[in-house]
């Protein structure tokens, strides 16, 4: 029974990626919130110094965000394709 | 007041001139960890016995280990590729990391002479200082770990990222590895989608460079963040504080080493792969397969 089940269980994996070591997937996770919030920073820093040199104050800030959101979250999604 | 909490600079303290280059603490102690890395190699290969013994068994066994670790994540053939660049970074961060648990760093060096002056306070002279009350905080350290810098950790960030790009172009060429990020084609093969897919190719080019800022404000911060917090329970918790947070920064300068080292290896393994055939995925996935089919030979085995 146990072995049937391993089987099954064996066959259902070996269609999928193969999945990351511990170690790959602290890596991973680690570099996941850096993904996203970095793009997100940036992004706000740039809208910020836009909005300072014209004269549209809350625009290129919240363009800068959107762009920053965007970039994060594709980001993430790249990360983790692999493993889809 | 016994002693005094050390000032917690993020620049590094000039310590010398070299030829009319100031040279700070950190790239002090980068030549110390260089040193003592040739040293291990030297002493590790110098004998080269077939039946390896005592310091070359842990030498090779170490490097054994990385290899192992890298053709694990990126298969066989690109793993011997890309293994010297990405062990090198593993061996010279752990050891880098390592030192923000000896002895003597923040501890030793040179009588800060302004920060006396400015306390209105005579500084000592002679060959050898003992610094204590209100003055023992009064130095310019010579050690400090070396990725506690900004700079070095900068610059290791933009070596990834450089050798991942050259990999891209080596591997997919350069029309396939510039098109993932410029997608002039899909303008106009892919009709309304078009402008998306350009847009989607130049936010990747984003998410490349901000990879320069995610890997060395991770290192520098976790490192800087260690040897503060090793600082401070020094002085709240004296000779207790520590026992609980050298082996946290022992652990922390180990995690750090592989993180770098495994982060890079994905990346090089993401630029590499191209998105219509991923050769390497077959490759590694065939391996698995292998794997599953003898662990589960061994289990019935076993049963």
């Amino acid at each position: 029974m146990d072995i049937i089940e391993e089987k099954t269980d064996g066959i259902t994996r070996m269609n999928k990626k193969p999945p990351p070591s511990v170690w790959e997937s602290l890596a991973l996770v680690g570099q996941l919130g850096f993904t996203i919030a970095i793009p997100l920073a940036l992004g706000a820093w740039g809208g910020n110094y836009l909005d300072g040199q014209t004269n549209h104050r809350p625009l290129f800030l919240l363009l800068g965000l959107l762009l920053g959101l965007i970039v994060g979250i594709y980001g993430a999604y790249r990360l983790f394709a692999r493993f889809f | 007041m016994f002693w005094q909490l050390q000032p917690i600079l993020i620049q590094p303290d000039v310590i010398f001139n070299l030829f009319g280059f100031p040279i700070t603490n950190t790239l002090f102690c980068t030549w110390i960890v260089i040193i003592i890395l040739v040293a291990l190699v030297y002493f590790g290969t110098r004998k080269r016995d077939l039946i390896p013994s005592g310091f070359q068994n842990f030498a090779e066994w170490s490097v054994e280990s990385i290899l192992n670790l890298v053709q694990g994540v990126v298969g066989k053939e690109k793993g011997r590729k890309f293994f010297p660049l990405v062990a090198t970074f593993f061996f010279f961060i752990l050891f880098a990391n390592l030192f923000d648990v000896l002895p003597g760093i923040d501890t030793i060096g040179w009588v800060n002479v302004t920060a006396f002056h400015d306390a209105h306070l005579a500084a000592p002279t002679g060959p050898i200082v003992f610094l204590f009350g209100s003055a023992s905080n009064k130095i310019v350290p010579w050690f400090r770990p070396p990725t506690s810098d900004l700079n070095l950790t900068f610059a290791m960030a933009l070596i990834s990222v450089v050798v991942t790009q050259i990999y891209g172009f080596f591997y997919l060429g350069a029309g396939e590895h510039l098109g993932k990020y410029f997608q002039f084609k899909a303008l106009f093969t892919h009709g309304a989608q078009g402008p998306i897919e350009f847009f989607v190719g130049i936010v990747e080019l984003i998410t490349e460079i901000s990879r320069l800022l995610s890997f060395s404000f991770r290192l520098f911060g976790n490192i800087f963040a260690g040897s503060a917090v090793l600082a401070l329970f020094a002085f709240l918790l004296p000779a207790v504080g520590d026992v609980i947070f050298i082996p946290l920064e022992l652990f922390v300068a180990f995690v750090q080493a592989l993180v770098f080292t495994l982060l890079t290896l994905v990346f090089m393994q993401m630029a590499t792969t191209s998105h219509e055939h991923e050769e390497g995925e077959h490759e590694a996935e065939a391996e698995y397969r292998q794997n599953e089919e003898r662990e589960m030979a061994a289990t019935g085995r076993a049963s």
